[in-house]
């Protein structure tokens, strides 16, 4: 009962910027769900491809480099579309963050596409781009400087539960 | 001798018949005094009397019966020969027999037919309800301590114990506990009382609640621990790049709305 009535306090203020740990465990989560769901989708198309003929898969550059191009390329699109669609990958809904403008407005595809981008760029240095989170009071990286967003704390609160004993 | 005209027993009849009416009449007059003395109000009052006195009489005779029958009825009832017979009637293949042949009869269903058409179990709950019978009952059973009485009387007695064990035996080994048993089974109606149970919403809200709360619960932890692991980097990174630690309060108002303090979790 504790539990519930301090998950709706916490996270309600509008300026509570999302700190690194939270986003990184948020990130995690989304990864995995990228990753199971690819599996998935691998394992239906090798299994439809192995019916039809032999079904090998070398490990040649060719083949790492078009997987990691799959991959690279869903992990894009599921990002770009939770975040202009809802503002939250489920990742990031797990974690009750959410990511906007500066203004609190949904960030459009353009923008998303820019971020994702921009977090790549920030991986590169040595992760040096994501040490700006640490060091900046609205703990914006650099991926949240070039699409110009923020990642606070969802405003909104969680949905009641949804039993509270007999009507 | 010519035979008489008038046989003998015509003649005794007659002469009967003619005494009889004399004697009537003559204890008619000899009577006339009494029945106006009745009449006059002194013999009325001890008529009256001596009547008040006979039906007095008469109940304290008949309330002596009773309760002579009374006290027999309970020594009856004490005697350990009651108990046995009991037990004994309970315990015979007759009384086990005869419950079988009442219950696969078609009594049953026509009693209970009549009950429900005549709505007796409606009617006599209203006008319980009405007179509010409920709850004086257990009020008065509870403040008397009767049940308490009745159930430690129960439990210490041994013979109740073993009875009551004896009869279940019976019941769960016997054929009309199978019997009862694949009958309801049997029964449709009990499949859609479970269905209706299975499906009603508090139990999926429950069912879904649970697992809810769980996920809610877990989600809240991570985010309560994320957000200490948030402030503790931040922390160490400014300690150990020299810059001044964070305007946490520019950052996060304080009140009902704000992030607790780090050493609150």
């Amino acid at each position: 009962m504790n539990v519930a009535v301090e998950a709706r306090t916490y996270p309600a203020a509008a300026t509570a910027y999302a700190g690194l740990v939270t986003r990184a465990v948020a990130f995690a989560i989304d990864v995995a769900i990228v990753q199971a769901i690819l599996f998935l989708i691998g394992v239906v198309v090798a299994l439809i491809i192995g019916a039809f003929s032999n079904f090998n898969l070398d490990g040649d550059v060719e083949t790492i480099v078009g997987a990691a191009s799959i991959w690279i390329l869903a992990f894009t699109i599921y990002c770009a579309a939770f975040w202009s669609l809802t503002g939250q990958t489920p990742g990031m809904r797990a974690l009750g963050i959410e990511v906007t403008t500066c203004a609190g407005e949904r960030l459009r595809v353009g923008r998303s596409l820019v971020r994702v981008v921009g977090m790549a760029l920030a991986a590169l240095p040595l992760f040096a781009g994501y040490l700006l989170i640490l060091l900046r009071d609205d703990r914006r990286g650099l991926h949240d400087l070039l699409a110009r967003s923020v990642v606070r704390y969802a405003e909104k609160e969680r949905p009641p539960r949804p039993f509270r004993g007999r009507r | 001798m010519a035979p008489s005209s008038h046989p003998k027993r015509n003649v005794l009849i007659g002469a009967a018949w003619v005494g009889g009416r004399g004697a009537a009449r003559i204890a008619a007059v000899t009577l006339a005094p009494a029945r106006v003395a009745a009449r006059l109000p002194l013999a009325s009052r001890s008529l009256d009397l001596l009547e008040e006195i006979g039906r007095r009489e008469q109940q304290r005779v008949r309330e002596t019966a009773e309760l002579g029958l009374d006290a027999a009825l309970h020594r009856a009832l004490a005697s350990r020969w009651a108990g046995e017979l009991t037990e004994r009637l309970l315990m015979s293949p007759q009384a086990d027999a005869a419950l079988r042949r009442l219950l696969d009869g078609p009594a049953v269903d026509r009693i209970v037919v009549a009950l429900i058409e005549a709505r007796v179990v409606e009617r006599a709950t209203a006008e319980l309800i009405a007179a509010e019978v409920p709850a004086h009952l257990v009020t008065q059973v509870l403040e008397a301590g009767l049940l308490d009485e009745v159930v430690t009387r129960a439990l210490a007695d041994d013979s109740v114990e073993r009875t009551v064990e004896r009869l279940l035996t019976r019941w769960f080994e016997g054929p009309l506990y199978d019997d009862v048993v694949n009958r309801v089974l049997a029964s449709q109606e009990l499949w859609r009382l479970v269905d209706e149970i299975a499906h009603s919403p508090e139990v999926m809200e429950a069912i879904t609640a649970g697992s809810a709360s769980l996920a809610g619960e877990v989600a809240d932890q991570v985010r309560r621990r994320t957000i200490v692991a948030d402030d503790v980097a931040e922390r160490i990174t400014r300690k150990v790049l020299r810059r001044s630690q964070r305007k946490e309060q520019a950052a996060l108002p304080r009140g009902d709305g704000g992030l607790p303090p780090p050493g609150d979790t």
